[in-house]
């Protein structure tokens, strides 16, 4: 996992900070991506034919 | 504890009268709301006009099982001219120039809307603890004594309104759990549809490919009742999939036919200490694994062990639901800018402006979200994280299609925890609080029905049921409610 660029994800986010929020959330944030961070260790890829396959059946 | 069954056969009976039954229950919120916290805004007014409609639709014979019933919503859900607010400050002035389609069918069928009820802000999150105007306190648990547990997420006004006896029936909204685990809390039944079975149009959008709005009861029937009024075609909601008149289902056709020779699997993930479930409380185990054993009695056929194992899918599933989630969440909230919706901003720029407005009009749990989805969709970790849940999502379907291609329903328990302290650590602590979601999430993720029908001290028994078999879980949910008797009375 990187450093969380706070400023980058604020501007992304239009949101903006504080020194002593940008602080908090990137406690936050570094802990919740260090979860998210799992999903990385599961072997499956994306099936786009799945997802395209899916979405004509159910048009039709 | 009055059912919708009874109340509706007191008022064609003329037991009762729909403008008596407003009062009393209009009188109850007044009295006793404002230890309970459940709801945002009380419509009397409309209530008690509401009531005197449905009366006449009694007197003349025209009335449907649901005519003259109190109902309370959730405030994400589209009221015409009634604030609906998300519980945000972002939203605090919003009167909707429009009824979600469930409103319009309940004004159809002659409910009476009590009022809207308190709920995490946008739905996010778990516990109600992050609504701005105020929290909700668990009837249940002042009833055993604790005045300060949590009545669950993000539906827990909803809840606690049914369990408190505000309303015999409301509306929750269900993204990863949140109608299930506040009905398990407040020991109520609480439903979440398949994906598409009901018309999202006027639910206020979080994660438009998870949101499904559900009923929240006294009983599995009462649920059942629900849903065969809001389950309905509606063009305005392209991801609708019932479509013509006879794809509805009656969804109370499996009420009191019982679950013999029906096959039951029981994961057995979801009852293991480890990693994930870690901090599952035991008699959360105990109380589930005992009401399985009932089913078995009443005939049904239990698979467990391998044949049923959702692998080790379950330990990412969170993580894949909430970036799933966040990324929706991410986009769907951009349009709160204060020039379409929201707060008015102030600033030099146009940027300035909307930054302002953000920042005031959303709470901290709604931000965090935000910038999580933003994360994932950013370029550089778009394949490492979003793609890669999204295969997930493809992996858990898969399996849950596995599963129920040799059961006929699934059990687990609604949650892996009891309800918590509103000032507590799960209260404090994203991570934790999401981690608590691992019996809910692969759900929505999944876009199954499955219900949560009270298992005794606050706890929750989940049945998930193959995507449009909606009955088939209702019906088990009936029959664990009737050979467990009527816990949540015997427990008040």
């Amino acid at each position: 996992m990187d450093g969380i660029n706070i400023d980058h994800l604020a501007k992304l986010s239009k949101l903006s900070f504080t020194d002593e929020e940008k602080t908090r959330y990137v406690r936050d944030m570094t802990d919740i991506i260090k979860l998210m961070d799992k999903v990385k260790e599961y072997d499956v890829v994306y099936d786009d034919t799945a997802a395209t396959t899916t979405a004509a059946r159910e048009i039709l | 504890m009055k059912t919708i069954k009874e109340l509706g056969a007191a008022l064609r009976s003329r037991k009762i009268g729909a403008v008596e039954l407003a009062r009393e229950h209009i009188k109850n919120i007044k009295e006793r709301d404002d230890s309970v916290g459940a709801f945002i805004t009380v419509t009397e007014d409309a209530a008690i006009a509401a009531a005197e409609k449905a009366q006449k639709s009694l007197d003349s014979g025209t009335a449907t099982p649901l005519t003259g019933i109190p109902f309370a919503v959730k405030d994400n859900i589209c009221t015409k001219d009634i604030l609906t607010t998300c519980a945000s400050k972002m939203l605090s002035n919003f009167a909707p120039p429009y009824d979600a389609d469930v409103i319009e069918a309940l004004q159809e069928s002659g409910y009476v809307l009590l009022g809207k009820t308190n709920m995490d802000e946008f739905a996010m999150g778990g516990s109600t603890v992050n609504s701005a105007f105020h929290v909700t306190r668990n009837p249940r648990g002042c009833l055993s004594g604790s005045d300060s547990l949590v009545p669950g997420g993000s539906s827990g006004g909803s809840a606690a309104a049914v369990a408190a006896g505000f309303a015999p029936a409301a509306l929750g909204s269900d993204t990863g759990g949140s109608i299930r685990q506040p009905a398990a809390f407040c020991e109520v039944t609480g439903f979440k549809p398949t994906y598409g079975a009901v018309s999202r149009y006027g639910l206020v959008a979080f994660g438009s490919s998870l949101d499904q709005i559900g009923p929240i009861a006294n009983t599995p029937e009462d649920c059942a009742i629900i849903m065969n009024c809001i389950s309905r075609s509606d063009k305005r909601d392209g991801t609708s999939k019932i479509s013509r008149e006879k794809d509805i289902p009656d969804y109370t056709a499996k009420i009191g036919k019982g679950v013999k020779g029906l096959k039951i699997a029981v994961p057995p993930e979801f009852f293991e200490a480890g990693p994930v479930t870690g901090n599952s409380d035991e008699h959360i185990k105990t109380a589930v694994l005992s009401a399985v054993s009932k089913l078995k009695d009443a005939g049904a056929v239990i698979l467990d062990g391998d044949a049923v194992s959702m692998g080790n899918a379950l330990e990412y599933a969170v993580p894949a639901y909430y970036l799933l989630s966040s990324a929706e969440a991410a986009s769907n909230l951009s349009r709160y800018d204060g020039l379409r919706y929201g707060v008015a901003g102030e600033g030099r720029t146009y940027d300035e402006m909307v930054a302002d407005c953000r920042d005031k009009g959303f709470g901290a749990e709604v931000k965090r979200r935000i910038l999580l989805g933003n994360y994932a969709l950013s370029s550089g970790y778009y394949d490492a994280y979003y793609r890669k849940a999204l295969a997930l999502r493809q992996e858990i379907k898969r399996i849950y299609d596995g599963i129920l291609s040799r059961a006929d329903v699934i059990i687990t328990p609604t949650s892996p925890v009891l309800p918590w302290e509103l000032e507590g650590k799960m209260s404090q602590d994203p991570v934790a609080s999401y981690m608590a979601d691992i019996c809910t999430v692969t759900v929505n993720v999944a876009g199954l029905p499955a219900a949560s029908v009270p298992c005794g001290n606050m706890t929750g028994l989940s049945v998930i049921g193959r995507a449009y078999f909606d009955a088939d879980v209702l019906g088990v949910c009936d029959e664990v409610y009737r050979v467990l008797g009527n816990i949540t009375e015997a427990t008040a």
